[in-house]
This record gives structure tokens, C-alpha cells and sequence, in this order.
């Protein structure tokens, strides 16, 4: 059966689109991935987002979206989509299991954890490397591990970190963080972080599993060898956008192109959230985004 | 058209309308060894502090159904249960680790798709 909209992705982008498209009943379809309710299921507390003075948790907040949008009669479905073929007039999207058609579609397949791309990282993901602090933290206790990135979730990780392990060495290739003035001072002042600046990991040593990291000083071309028994990485995320194929124009830095931050490179199919989005990157623009996206996916069926 | 299983976190581990729960037993570090001595058993370590833990649950439940009968399906809370876990060296969540007649034969890390599940499993089970 074809639909009027499918919402590829269940971050907060797709799912504030869901409940928009909900309301404005297009009975949407949202193909939710394996990794439903995207990038906030791996975070605890959220202490940003309006509305909620204490904070919310956040697989809580995305658990709330994903009730607040099937409430107005959003679909979930929780298949992986691999290919959309569109133009103007047609649209697919193809999962491993199933095809659906529809009328329009909007793109908010965020984005996923940067890797390294060195030696032993692979070998020993799962065996002491972590993309999620919040999972993985407790395993730790009393060690040694590291942490690396220059970002607010590099800050945040490695403070949340320090509730479990003795000594946290946070690991950043630049002399300065990126991350906001309030993070960094809170690692900064915690007796357990240990930054080291200008440096940059060039192998995972270990046995079954992590147990040390080759590190390298690009200010005084120094390698040595730092021992932890665990490393975390925080160095950003990249957009999700395997199954776009050719169909809908990238950038040159592999995001879905846009020159509003809604509208894509085909008519019909609409982007929103961290896939598109360069800059900000926070749950609540994310949400924003994909409020847009609904709002110009159902102007666009009416005129259609 | 998919799994609307249960998706509400914090009852992952109740029970739930479809019933797929059903099929994953919760086992302790006291009740693991019966549990996983006898065929095939894929064990599901997991928190309630881990987000792709209850993420990967759908995927679960499905697999559950779809394997019954060949493999049975277990899981056991690494927070209110530590001796297992350490004794099969878990440092990331979710772990999944397949046993056959008592014995770990392999292990998948991570929140996977259902396919990769599917792999996992063909290795090691004819269908």
C-alpha cells in the first residue's frame, strides 16, 4: 500500500516529524532502524532540553516521542532501510525484508560514531573500546582508561568517567578544545583527568583485550606507549547515508545536500536533523529540523 | 510489516502484549549454568542504564520467535548479576554469547541489525 509520507529515522528529528505529520494526518510511516530513537539512547541525562527542569533521561525522552507520535497514528516499523530510489513522481524505499512506496519522504537518519581508523581498533571493539560511556562505564572500575576527542561529549564523558575509573587520560590532537567553556572547566578541575594535549592514538595494543595505547606527541614527535585498560571514543559522529545511493546529491563531506535545511536535491524528499545538519547538531535543532521537514512535506502534497 | 513490540525502556524485561518475552528467559548468575547447559542458548548481557540494550530488544524478540525450537534464548542483568559476566570477560554492552551444550562458542558486540543476528546464528545452526 503506498503511503503518503515515510520518515526514514527515529532520532529526535523523525520523530518530532512523525508527530507533526501525525496531527496533519498523513498517516506517516516511520522505518525506525535498528537503531531507534538514534544518538540520546546512548546518553543519561539530558540537561538541555525545554521543558524539563531536572533534566530527562534521555532513552526516556525518545521513548515519550515515539508514544506522543503513534497517540496521532504514526506507524513504526523497525526494519533497516538499505536503498530509496526516488524522483518527482515516485518513491521506494527498500528495507532487507520489505518495499514501501509513498508520496514524499523525509530523510533523518542522523548520524553515527566516528572511528579512528587505526590499528587494533576493530580487533578490540567490545574488549575495552566504546563508542557509549554510559553502557560501558561500569566495567571500569579502578582503572585506568582514556578518552579521546575535543568536544562536549569528550568533556561529558570523561566527568561521567571519573565515577568509576581511577584515572581518566583525555587524549586530544590539538593544543585547544572545541568543547563549550563549561564542560571543559568541569574536566579541567577533576583530579581524575588527565589531558594530554597534541596528542594523537596510533594503535590498540592488547591481547583478548585492551591494554595499552601507542600515542604519539605531533609537537614533539614523541611515541610512547600509554597503559589503560580502556578507550573511548568521542570524536564525532558521522551522517548516515549509505542507502541514498545516487538517487539524492551529497555534499563533499557525505551530508544530504540542502540549500534550506529541508529540501533535498529531489521534490518530495525532505532531510532534517544531524544527516543534514553541519553545525549545531543538538536535539533540540534536530526536533526543529524535523518539524520543518513535516510542515514542507505536507505543503508539498497538497499542491502536488 | 515488523515488530510494535513493547518500547517502553524500562518494561523491556516485563512481560508484553506480544508475548515474544516469553521466549527470552531472564537467568541469574545463580540459574545460568542450568540454563545454557543443554543445546543452544544465545545469551543477551544487558543493563538498564544501556540504551542499545533496549534498543536491540525488538531485534531480539524477533529472532526469538524465528529460531524457536533451535535456540533458546536467555538473558541476565550485569548489574544485579557480576559473576558470570567477569567469568566470560564482558566489557561492553549489549554482549551477546552463543553456548552450545555449556560451552561459549562465539560472541556478537553491539546493537546489530536482525541480518546480522541472522549470520551470526546460520555459522553456527542449520535453520
Amino acid at each position: 500500500m503506498k503511503k503518503k509520507l515515510i520518515i526514514i529515522g527515529s532520532g529526535p528529528a523523525g520523530l518530532t516529524a512523525a508527530i507533526y505529520a501525525a496531527r496533519a494526518s498523513l498517516e506517516p510511516l516511520v522505518i525506525a532502524g535498528s537503531t531507534w530513537g538514534g544518538q540520546l539512547m546512548n546518553t543519561t541525562e539530558i540537561e538541555n532540553f525545554p521543558g524539563f527542569v531536572e533534566g530527562i533521561k534521555g532513552p526516556e525522552l525518545m521513548n515519550n516521542m515515539i508514544e506522543q507520535a503513534k497517540r496521532f497514528g504514526a506507524e513504526f516499523i523497525f526494519e533497516n532501510a538499505t536503498q530509496v530510489i526516488a524522483n518527482k513522481d515516485k518513491k521506494t524505499v527498500k528495507t532487507y525484508e520489505n518495499e514501501y512506496q509513498a508520496d514524499s519522504i523525509i530523510l533523518a537518519t542522523g548520524a553515527t560514531p566516528r572511528k579512528l581508523g587505526i590499528p587494533g581498533e576493530d580487533q578490540f571493539y567490545g574488549r575495552g573500546i566504546s563508542t557509549c560511556a554510559t553502557c560501558d562505564a561500569a566495567f571500569f572500575k579502578e582503572k585506568a582508561i582514556a578518552v579521546v576527542g575535543g568536544g562536549d561529549s569528550a568533556m561529558e564523558e570523561s566527568t561521567f568517567l571519573t565515577k568509576f575509573a581511577s584515572k581518566v587520560y583525555l587524549i586530544h590532537r590539538k593544543d585547544e578544545f572545541r568543547a563549550s567553556p563549561i564542560m571543559v572547566e568541569r574536566a579541567l578541575n577533576n583530579p581524575r583527568i588527565e589531558v594530554l594535549y597534541n596528542t594523537e592514538i596510533k594503535e590498540v595494543i592488547g591481547d583478548i583485550k585492551v591494554k595499552a595505547l601507542k600515542i604519539f606527541n605531533n609537537k614533539t614527535n614523541e611515541v610512547s606507549e600509554l597503559n589503560v585498560d580502556g578507550l573511548f571514543l568521542a570524536i564525532g559522529h558521522i551522517p548516515v547515508t549509505d542507502y541514498v545511493g545516487e538517487t539524492i546529491e551529497l555534499d563533499e563531506q557525505g551530508y544530504i545536500k540542502s540549500p534550506d535545511g529541508v529540501h533535498t536535491s529531489i521534490e518530495g524528499v525532505f532531510v532534517a536533523g544531524d544527516v543534514e545538519d553541519h553545525k549545531y547538531r543538538q536535539a533540540i535543532t534536530a526536533a526543529g529540523a524535523g518539524c520543518k521537514a513535516a510542515l514542507e512535506a505536507q505543503k508539498w502534497l497538497e499542491n502536488k | 510489516m515488523g515488530v510494535t513490540a513493547n518500547l517502553v525502556p524500562n518494561q523491556q524485561n516485563g512481560n508484553n502484549a506480544d508475548g515474544a518475552n516469553n521466549l527470552v528467559v531472564e537467568v541469574t548468575d545463580q540459574s545460568f549454568n542450568e540454563h545454557i547447559k543443554q543445546g543452544y542458548t544465545l545469551v543477551d548481557f544487558w543493563a538498564e542504564w544501556c540504551g542499545p540494550c533496549k534498543m536491540v530488544a525488538p531485534t531480539i524478540h524477533k529472532l526469538a520467535e524465528k529460531w524457536k525450537g533451535k535456540v533458546n534464548f536467555a538473558k541476565l542483568d550485569t548489574e544485579a548479576n557480576i559473576v558470570i559476566p567477569s567469568t566470560y570477560g564482558i566489557m561492553s554492552l549489549p554482549t551477546f554469547i552463543l553456548f552450545k551444550d555449556g560451552q561459549a562458542i562465539d560472541g556478537i558486540i553491539g546493537n546489530q541489525p536482525e541480518q546480522a543476528f541472522e549470520q551470526f546464528l546460520k555459522k553456527h545452526i542449520s535453520e
